[in-house]
């Protein structure tokens, strides 16, 4: 039995990274009487699967996991239960029991929406311009030495945007393509920024909502 | 702070909020304790200690102990910058507004570590500068044994194990508070605790030949002689509730959990075995209901039994059954690190590692049986052999070997005996049918090199000069010639370096300053170790270091750790010394009480009826 967990990231552990949010979680609902299933092997795991990795110092509004659920349990109480163990800034936020299609969550995943902040002396018709290109390139960095660094066109993986003035500081709305294909990193938007030399002092990112495909 | 955390490798080791982090309201608190460890997160988070005195000092309503680590060169860089101090993980507040700033002494080259935390949290490093508004700066841990080498810049160190005097200490501290005494009046009060040693209280006089002539109490609450702090019944100790579970992946990422304290074995280079004397066991029943409450309380899908030697455990295999039989339906694998190898042992290992058999290892620290009988290591040849012979016939083909180099009255034939041990292993592998063993043997020698420490019967003996071990390591490194045997070692520079502080005396201080000043830091970490700075310092400071590292020290000296007492006597150390060098092994506790003065403690392994082994 799956149940779909929507959760938060917020603010305090924004810097938790993929991989450790996931031990998180896994050890969290070790704290709780919650009836996981285990893989079967040597070594058992839970049953988790995350939707999306989020990067390194964003937060967000809106996430996914799947959780492998012995038995049903009712879903406030489930809520509550994980809640009453998770770290400040993790939040349960809803669940619901979803059909098993055997399909992994990240391939579900269709599209995301991001807000991004910066502290930049840019303007917003600037930042407007320069989204408005018909091309967004941006070096993604080679990870291995022996390899070279790689140019990407961000402009197609942006669907929609919208820039303004929040509180003295620039808000662009980013509607994006996700998934394991297409997937826009909003922190590459920040650096192909940097690269055509405009000054960001500081930023923050959020990912507000993840779109998931439907599955009926 | 967040535009740093940025710009930061791995900035979630500096903001805290992982699972179990304590949170109060500082209205409520009387006495804030930053914990500090001075190397980085990950590090420090391995440290069962820490979890253990976190979770103490945290249960009183009105104590707030919360963690700080050395921040990392990049972080530190734009601390610096942006004139940032160093700050707690808990409520980023800067250590130099902490009633207290604790450290925990692990390995002597943490030291200008310390320092350099100090000067970063905006704290006067040394306490000589310090005034009423400043921090209370104390240390802990085994290094504090021998505290001198740091003496100038901690106010005060406590000996020993910390559950108990640490809160006395917030008690007196308290009482201070509510008194409204100059500061000098609380190290005079804290001094009076047995095991606080309070060093600006005590004067080292000295010999023109630079030994020590007397150590003179200048002041009337300090004791002649600081008597190291034990638990006499660990099962009195609490429940953890407070176990901080780090989002990062730390060096030891499991529940660890303590079975004794001690060591019954006596091997004669090994500090630990004798400051952490006697042997105290907790109960099988306590240790059920421990690792319960551990599990429960993090979350951990293993735990693992530490020890300093894990089987000499009384009836070690019924408490490992029982808690594999416990945490088996709750998915929670054991691990049992320090484990002697035989055919009981390698059953339990069988079973534990049902997945992917990791290496053995075994810690002969000496190549041949003479050498092994001046160091009191009860670890026989036929004792590996026959154990590596089961352990192929099981299916292990990975086996790693511990010794060191530069013992006293090591010989070229004892480091023969390294290679020659490596070599039969070899042969047994072979020896054991084709259809029965695992292919591909993979025997590993690690050789450290020896470093005399404080409180163990070689605190007397020199050390190797670099030249002499380094010559020793080429000897291993040409004759380890076989294609299955891997040979480790380390530059010994840090070892020197090692032998120096922890048996320095306080004209090191300076030193350590100096060495401090022209930029060492993170001196364990090989990257960062600077030999010739060190040796710099040295020199600038008029310290001549062979003088504490290989000098043969007379067995009639005053030594700079005189004043500590570990419960285990100079005099029985000096016959430990004396056995030694006639090649005499010692019997273990259990099997005979040495008479080594620990009893006075009235406690663990000392009152044992001894039967059998
Ligand atoms: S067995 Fe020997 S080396 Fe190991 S802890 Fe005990 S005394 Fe030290
Ligand atoms: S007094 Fe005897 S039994 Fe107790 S620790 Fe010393 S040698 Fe061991």
């Amino acid at each position: 039995m799956i149940i779909r967990v929507k959760y938060q990231k917020k603010e305090e552990v924004k810097y938790v990274g993929h991989l450790d949010a996931m031990r998180t979680f896994t050890r969290c609902l070790k704290r709780t009487n919650i009836p996981v299933e285990y893989t079967k092997g040597f070594n058992p795991r839970i049953q988790i699967s995350f939707a999306l990795p989020l990067g390194v110092g964003v937060t967000s509004d809106l996430d996914y996991f799947d959780l492998a659920l012995s038995e049903k349990m009712n879903i406030e109480m489930f809520v509550a239960e994980l809640n009453s163990v998770l770290p400040v800034g993790f939040k349960i936020v809803g669940a619901e029991y979803v059909e098993d299609t055997k399909k992994s969550l990240m391939s579900l995943v269709k599209e995301a929406k991001y807000k991004l902040i910066l502290d930049t002396k840019a303007s917003v018709p600037e930042i407007d311009a320069w989204l408005k290109q018909s091309e967004i390139w941006f070096t993604k960095e080679a990870k291995e030495k022996h390899q070279s660094s790689e140019q990407i066109n961000l402009k197609p993986m942006i669907l929609d945007d919208k820039v303004m003035e929040e509180n003295g500081k620039i808000a662009i709305y980013l509607h994006t393509t996700a998934g394991s294909a297409n997937n826009l990193n909003p922190q590459n938007v920040i650096k192909a920024l940097k690269e055509s030399k405009i000054v960001i002092e500081d930023y923050e990112i959020n990912r507000e909502e993840l779109i998931l495909t439907k599955t009926a | 702070m967040d535009k740093l955390l940025k710009q930061v490798e791995k900035p979630i080791r500096y903001t805290g909020g992982e699972i179990n982090m304590c949170r109060k309201k500082l209205e409520h608190i009387q006495c804030r304790i930053a914990f500090c460890f001075p190397d980085v997160y990950e590090i420090g988070m391995s440290h069962l200690g820490l979890k253990i005195l976190y979770d103490l000092y945290n249960r009183r309503q009105d104590t707030y102990c919360e963690r700080v680590f050395a921040p990392w060169v990049d972080m530190e860089d734009l601390m610096r910058q942006n004139h940032v101090k160093l700050f707690s993980l808990e409520t980023k507040t800067p250590i130099s507004e902490f009633d207290f700033v604790a450290f925990t002494l692990q390995y002597e080259m943490s030291y200008t570590n310390i320092l350099n935390m100090l000067d970063l949290g905006g704290i006067p490093v040394k306490s000589c500068d310090r005034g009423e508004k400043d921090p209370f700066v104390m240390a802990g841990g085994p290094c504090s044994y021998n505290p001198e080498p740091i003496a100038d810049f901690i106010d005060f160190f406590v000996m020993g194990e910390g559950e108990e005097v640490n809160i006395e200490i917030v008690e007196v501290y308290l009482q201070w508070k509510k008194q409204k005494l100059p500061r000098e009046a609380f190290l005079e009060m804290v001094a009076q605790i047995e095991g606080v040693y309070v060093p600006k209280f005590y004067e080292y006089l000295y010999h023109e030949d630079g030994t020590i002539k007397e150590i003179k109490t200048l002041n009337s609450a300090a004791k002649p002689v600081v008597k190291k702090r034990i638990i006499k019944d660990l099962d009195t100790l609490t429940y953890p509730e407070k176990w901080i579970v780090p989002f990062l992946n730390v060096v030891h990422d499991r529940a660890m959990l303590e079975i004794f304290r001690g060591c019954i074995r006596g091997c004669r280079f090994c500090q630990a075995g004798y400051i952490y004397r006697p042997v105290r066991e907790k109960s099988p029943e306590k240790l059920k209901k421990l690792a319960e409450s551990i599990i429960q309380n993090t979350g951990y899908d293993e735990i693992s039994l530490t020890s300093l030697s894990t089987s000499d455990y009384t009836n070690f295999y019924n408490l490992a059954d029982d808690l594999i039989a416990k945490f088996k339906p709750k998915k929670v694998n054991l691990s049992l690190p320090s484990l002697r190898i035989d055919s009981i042992s390698l059953k339990l290992l069988d079973e534990v590692n049902n997945v992917r058999k990791s290496g053995l290892t075994f810690a002969p620290e000496a190549g041949t049986q003479r050498l092994r009988d001046v160091i009191n290591k009860g670890l026989t040849e036929e004792d590996i052999l026959s154990a590596c012979d089961k352990a192929f016939r099981k299916g292990w083909n990975v086996i790693k070997l511990y010794f060191m180099i530069g013992l006293p009255t090591e010989t070229y034939e004892d480091l023969q005996g390294i290679v020659d041990l490596a070599n039969k292993i070899v042969d047994v592998y072979y020896q054991v049918p084709k259809e029965e063993r695992t292919r591909g043997l993979s025997v590993t020698v690690s050789a450290s090199t020896f470093v005399p420490k404080p409180f163990t019967a070689f605190q007397w003996c020199g050390q190797n000069d670099i030249e002499t071990i380094k010559q020793k390591q080429d000897f291993l490194k040409k004759n380890l010639t076989n294609r299955a045997v891997k040979f480790n070692w380390h530059e010994p520079e840090i070892s020197v370096m090692e032998a120096i502080i922890a048996k320095g005396d306080r004209r090191l201080c300076e030193s350590i300053y100096e060495a401090w000043k022209s930029g060492c830091k993170f001196d364990s970490w090989g990257e960062f170790f600077r030999y010739d700075k060190w040796m710099e310092a040295f020199q600038k400071t008029g310290i001549d270091p062979t003088y504490y590292s290989q000098r043969q020290v007379g067995l009639e000296e005053t030594l700079a750790w005189d004043n500590i007492d570990i419960l285990v006597t100079k005099e029985f150390l000096k016959k430990e010394y004396q056995r030694a060098m006639e090649g005499v092994v010692t019997s273990n506790c259990r099997k005979q009480c040495a008479g080594c003065g620990a009893a006075v403690a009235g406690c663990g392994v000392c009152f044992e009826k001894r039967g059998e082994a």
